[in-house]
């Protein structure tokens, strides 16, 4: 017969096992390291698209559609993009109040792979669109807004004058910027919306399905080919305006461009498509 | 001969059928009556009470005072879920919605409108709460024996095809 003093201690030892176990679990879960994460995207895009390579992701659904990738390349003939880098780089060389122009600050304006990035003095996440307005204040102008035209077409020439540079995020080293890291990570992976939708429900787990007559893209080089010039809008638009988008469309409340929320997914997304070359401005339906 | 007694037999066969016809069929019918019999109606009316329902059954109080209870609720709940980055967009239109009948004299609809704008953010705040630890079972791990991501196949091929 087993008495009550055995019971009891054996049940406070399971207990502990599964406590254990869980903690284990769960810490495994909330220290996996950027690095880790990229390396893990990667093998996973690699088992679902065994005849793609990472980098052909840069061109989104066009990687492994063979019919729209067709259409796509007929449309880069005769991009419409090309005026808004036109206009993007007459702004770029337009004095600015104090009479510079944007190449003090961005020089000949291929940088785009050096953003986003985590500033640990402003404790923040700084995109090209924040590098601009910032460069603007620094040089006695007002900021553009970030939803606007005219910052869309200076990031379209920017993005056109760092085409084949290689995305190179630096890996979230502090304590900040590991935080704005899993922050975009969180973001991304949360559902949200009366859809109740994660941009990973799409994103991974579907990626490479169709959703209605669309095929749905992967993670890996959703950020390469920004600003893009969608067939829906008639125009070219940000990173944020698509994010918005997608958010929208699960029916969650979308946030403004270059909040904060955005500048965390932008700094996720663009780390682990870090080996990726840049090819915006781009085209998108 | 010696009759054999049968009677515990009988006595037991009995007392199984009663057991299995208390346990079955009496003891769930008891317990019932006596959660029928202790049920406060009080209690009924609090829950609805907090589902902001109150004002459609009182109609012994001001609508306009009602509907701008239900208006102030939903304003709340709604700033809550924005609060925690989690707000539907349908729940600010049906607000703006409940304002206009509010301001055009329709407590009713006003109040109506405002319930399901409630509704909407109470939903929205339960998604934010379920996903604080939920989107870690989300992305793909090193170890792909860790990971408790379900790939879901490939429905369509991918053309595969290109260069």
């Amino acid at each position: 017969m087993i008495r009550r003093p055995a019971i009891a201690a054996m049940l406070l030892t399971l207990s502990s096992y599964s406590l254990l176990g869980y903690m284990a679990a769960f810490s495994h879960k909330a220290v996996a390291d950027p690095e880790s994460d990229r390396q893990a995207m990667r093998a996973f895009y690699q088992k679902r698209f065994p005849d793609i390579a990472p980098e052909a992701h840069k061109d989104g659904v066009y990687a492994f559609d063979e019919n729209a990738r067709e259409q796509w390349l007929e449309l880069e003939d005769f991009p419409p993009y090309e005026i808004a880098i036109d206009e993007g780089q007459e702004l770029f060389e337009s004095p600015l109040a104090d009479g510079s122009n944007y190449s003090d600050c961005f020089g000949d304006g291929a940088v785009k792979n050096q953003f986003p990035y985590f500033d640990e003095q402003k404790g923040e996440v700084i995109t090209l669109e924040l590098a601009i307005n910032t460069c603007r204040s620094q040089h006695g102008d007002q900021p553009l807004p970030y939803d606007g035209a005219e910052i869309t077409r200076l990031t379209a020439y920017i993005a056109f004058q760092s085409r084949g540079q290689t995305i190179a995020v630096a890996e979230p080293a502090n304590e900040g910027a590991l935080a704005a890291y899993n922050d975009g990570k969180r973001f991304y992976a949360s559902r949200r919306g009366q859809l109740n939708f994660a941009c990973t429900s799409c994103h991974v787990q579907l990626a490479g399905n169709r959703l209605r007559a669309e095929h749905l893209s992967a993670s890996l080089g959703q950020v390469s080919h920004w600003p893009a010039y969608r067939l829906k809008w008639q125009d070219v638009g940000s990173l944020h305006r698509r994010f918005a988008r997608c958010i929208k469309q699960v029916g969650a409340e979308p946030f403004p461009a270059q909040s904060k929320e955005y500048r965390n997914l932008e700094y996720f997304l663009t780390y682990i498509s870090n080996g990726l070359p840049l090819n915006g401005p781009s085209i998108r339906k | 001969m010696k009759t054999p007694n049968i009677f515990p037999a009988i006595s037991h066969v009995t007392s199984r059928i009663f057991s299995y016809v208390f346990s079955y069929l009496m003891a769930p019918l008891l317990a019932a009556l006596l959660l029928i019999a202790c049920t406060d109606p009080s209690t009924e009316q609090s829950t609805e009470q907090s589902n902001g329902q109150n004002h459609k059954q009182s109609s012994d109080k001001d609508p306009a005072l009602l509907a701008r209870v239900a208006l102030d609720q939903a304003q709340a709940q709604y700033e809550a879920s924005r609060q925690a980055g989690y707000a539907w967009a349908r729940t600010p239109v049906l607000l703006k919605s409940a304002t206009e009948d509010f301001a055009a004299g329709d407590f009713s609809g006003a109040a109506s409108t405002a319930d399901q704008a409630t509704r909407l953010a109470d939903a929205s705040l339960a998604q934010a709460q379920a996903e604080q630890t939920a989107w870690l079972d989300r992305f793909p791990k090193t170890d792909s024996s860790q990971s408790p991501l379900t790939q879901l196949p490939l429905t369509t091929t991918p053309a595969n095809k290109v260069p």
